[in-house]
């Protein structure tokens, strides 16, 4: 998942320009079929195998002044470009056979769709010591991704026929704030709170997501000229929720606690080497495992993530 | 009817992933730059993606930092026209745009003689979406015909380079690239099928991308024989991914194992690559001239026999490939740059095994380049460039499973592209 970034701003004027490409969201699973699996049993019993893909990279432009020597104001105007596979997609098309078993047909072959929103942020220098900011995302809007598909029920006389599928999978408004703190020269703390709408929106509303609130705090610290060690704490409430679990296997974001360090190098004045890992342990969602009609079983569902991460940092 | 469900079958050569642009499964240059003069630059010390994607000693000749990121945006255009008997139709994949970035830096201190780069740079990539077709001899419902067919393969280099300056003339440079690989193919027409009991075969899915890494390393010189002109020439290994492996299923819909697991599995290389120029450079005006020959023949999957064997469908079977690129850049004023280049490469397809690049539509010969560059400050660059690959044809024999030709194939395809990029120099 590869970032770049790109901020200037002439020391003699007030304003700023900025531009980046970066991959904001990486949700992938990959399911063999097994039949010692009641959900990943061959279909029709389950769903047999299941892969899912989605992919969002932001391209912001950003543009920010210095309108007094305590206040900064900043836009930016986000392109997203979202790619997004599921296979099979389990949503409203699918076969039905004669005994009534269900059939859903892939929409494998990653979809693109473009969004785009905008950005507002502040950032007041209360004093020398404290800083407060803020920033609005607004929600993005993608046209419905579309796949070439067939018929999936086996038996049928148009198994492999033609089919178009589609799925509305838009982009949350987020909300972020948080206030920076430098105790002394050499040392920075933040700490931040965001909200993540996804109530509402088309897509991740269909998969039960719900409203998420998230902690942030961060530490830096100038350990010589050239070494800066780095710590911080992230909890998000997961999206997901006990009552569609079933839905989740597709995007099991269970995660909820990530640890955080790591460090810079200046390797050259104008150039610093930066790493950092990340890891989040295993958080479990459970609910029910429901047939087309009732429950009839329960599911636990699981994940845990670990990151590395590798950059260079120029100034000039 | 058996024929033509057979010769259907066989289609799904077409399937497999190909080319991005040019030279096979390459694209024909690298960044705004390097593509709009045609891919050529081998001798011609420009910015760092030409350098670190075509001759490592070429980060030896710019003295500070040079920061290049870049993105492509291409759409191709293929078609496909079968005859088969009294039968003939035209298929059209879905198609949507191509992105493609790229990122390179090199440096080297003004008082050393010693040069680093980095990158990582989008090589290749391609993908084809073919909906069922009814109207199509090879998309038609399986199994009269193949059915919906889906395909992408994506190459990202990167490479760690180090170059000398030996001497006041020569400069001599080694990289060490990584190479990250992830391809699908649905479904995958090669060795694994299943048979149904009249005989008909129904090939199996390898869809969610899988992800092999690759190892090559490059050399290449640089020499300033004149004030006014230089060669340069640089060598690639061939690139060995481990075989790409997939979680799939049986996929013969009569069979009571329908859906049941199966593991899928297909080795795809990388191919060794030489490349040679020469340049001049006045003042203003730079001219390069280039050769590249890839080595597709001996690689794994792009080099297989191609055609049917023994029954079994093989796809790609690339010949090696020779090509020509020619670029020339002019600094209209202090800030205006303007560039033009033509890159010709031999198509890897052969007609006498059309059938297996169908799937594989690397048809492209000659590309039209042109760019500028536009410095917006005296460290800052933006550069834009577009091509255009006008359609080309390949022609030839539709075979069944047994090799008896039933009618023809005529695969052909366009691209057109543009780039835009930023170039840092501090």
């Amino acid at each position: 998942m590869p970032a770049f970034g790109w901020m200037m701003r002439d020391p003699t004027k007030k304003l700023a320009l900025g531009f980046g490409l970066i991959g904001v969201t990486s949700i992938e699973t990959d399911y063999p079929q097994d039949s010692a699996s009641v959900l990943f049993a061959q279909a029709p019993g389950g769903l047999g195998r299941v892969w899912s893909s989605l992919k969002v990279t932001k391209i912001p432009a950003a543009m920010a002044y210095q309108v007094t020597p305590k206040l900064a104001l900043g836009a930016s105007m986000n392109i997203y470009l979202g790619q997004f596979s599921y296979a099979p997609l389990a949503t409203t098309v699918f076969d039905v056979n004669s005994s009534g078993d269900r059939f859903y047909p892939e929409a494998g072959k990653p979809s693109q769709r473009f969004a785009y929103s905008v950005q507002l942020g502040f950032h007041y220098q209360a004093t020398d010591m404290v800083s407060v900011g803020g920033s609005v995302t607004t929600p993005q809007n993608f046209a419905p991704y579309e796949w070439n598909s067939t018929i999936a029920d086996p038996l049928s006389r148009g198994f492999g026929a033609s089919r178009t599928l589609s799925y509305d999978l838009d982009g949350p408004m987020v909300a972020s704030f948080g206030i920076g703190l430098t105790p002394d020269k050499k040392t920075q703390i933040a700490l931040d709170g965001m909200f993540t709408k996804y109530d509402g929106v088309a897509g991740f509303d269909a998969l039960g997501w719900r409203n998420v609130w998230t902690f942030k705090t961060g530490i830096q610290r100038e350990m010589s000229e050239k070494l800066v060690v780095r710590a911080g704490y992230h909890f998000s409430q997961t999206p997901l929720t006990s009552t569609a679990v079933l839905s989740a296997i597709g995007m099991p974001e269970t995660a909820q606690h990530h640890l955080s360090a790591g460090f810079g190098l200046k390797l050259f004045p104008f150039l610093e080497a930066t790493t950092g890992v990340s890891f989040v342990p295993r958080q479990h969602v459970s609910g029910s495992y429901a047939d087309a009609k009732n429950a009839v079983g329960t599911i636990d569902l699981s994940n845990r993530a670990t990151s590395a991460l590798v950059g260079l940092n120029f100034k000039f | 009817m058996k024929i033509l469900r057979n010769a259907a079958i066989v289609g799904c050569l077409a399937l497999v992933p190909v080319s991005a642009s040019a030279q096979g499964a390459m694209l024909h240059g690298i960044g705004p730059i390097n593509s709009a003069m045609g891919g050529a630059g081998t001798a011609l010390p420009n910015e760092s993606l030409g350098a670190l994607m075509f001759n490592p000693a070429l980060i030896a000749k710019t003295k500070g930092n040079q920061i290049s990121f870049t993105t492509e945006f291409f759409k191709d255009d293929i078609n496909i026209h079968t005859t088969a008997g009294l039968l003939s139709g035209d298929a059209h994949p879905s198609s949507q745009l191509s992105v493609v970035p790229a990122f390179g830096w090199m440096m080297r201190d003004p008082s050393k003689k010693m040069a680093l780069g980095f990158g990582l740079i989008g090589v290749a990539g391609f993908g084809t979406d073919y909906p069922q077709d009814n109207a199509s001899v090879l998309f038609a419902q399986p199994p009269n015909g193949f059915g919906r067919i889906w395909t992408n393969l994506a190459v990202t280099k990167i490479p760690v380079a180090l170059a000398v300056q030996v001497t006041p003339k020569l400069a001599i440079g080694a990289s060490f690239n990584a190479y990250v690989g992830q391809f699908s193919v649905a479904p995958l027409p090669h060795k694994d099928f299943d048979v149904s009991p009249n005989g008909d075969r129904w090939y199996p899915e390898a869809g969610r991308p899988s992800q092999k890494f690759a190892v090559a390393a490059q050399v290449g010189f640089h020499y300033q024989a004149t004030e006014l002109m230089s060669i340069g020439a640089s060598f690639t290994t061939p690139q060995n991914f481990a075989p790409y492996e997939w979680n799939s299923t049986i996929a013969d819909p009569a069979s009571k194992n329908f859906g049941l697991a199966r593991k899928l599995s297909y080795d795809l290389d990388g191919p060794m690559i030489v490349s040679f120029g020469s340049a001049l450079a006045g003042k203003r005006t730079q001219l390069a001239v280039d050769g590249m020959f890839t080595k597709y023949k001996g690689v794994n999957g792009f080099g297989s026999p191609g055609g049917i064997v023994d029954g079994i469908v093989y796809p790609f079977g690339w010949r090696n490939v020779w090509t020509f690129k020619t670029g020339i850049q002019h600094a209209v004023s202090d800030a205006l740059t303007v560039r033009a280049g033509y890159n010709y490469s031999q198509m890897p397809l052969r007609s006498e095994v059309v059938l297996s690049a169908t799937g594989a539509p690397a048809t492209f010969q000659h590309h039209f380049c042109a760019g500028f560059g536009f410095k917006i400050f005296p460290f800052l660059e933006m550069n834009a460039s577009a091509y255009y690959v006008p359609r080309q044809h390949l022609v030839g024999p539709f075979p069944d499973l047994n090799n008896k030709v039933i009618g023809t194939i005529d695969e052909s395809n366009k691209l057109t592209s543009g780039l835009i990029g930023f170039n840092f120099r501090f």
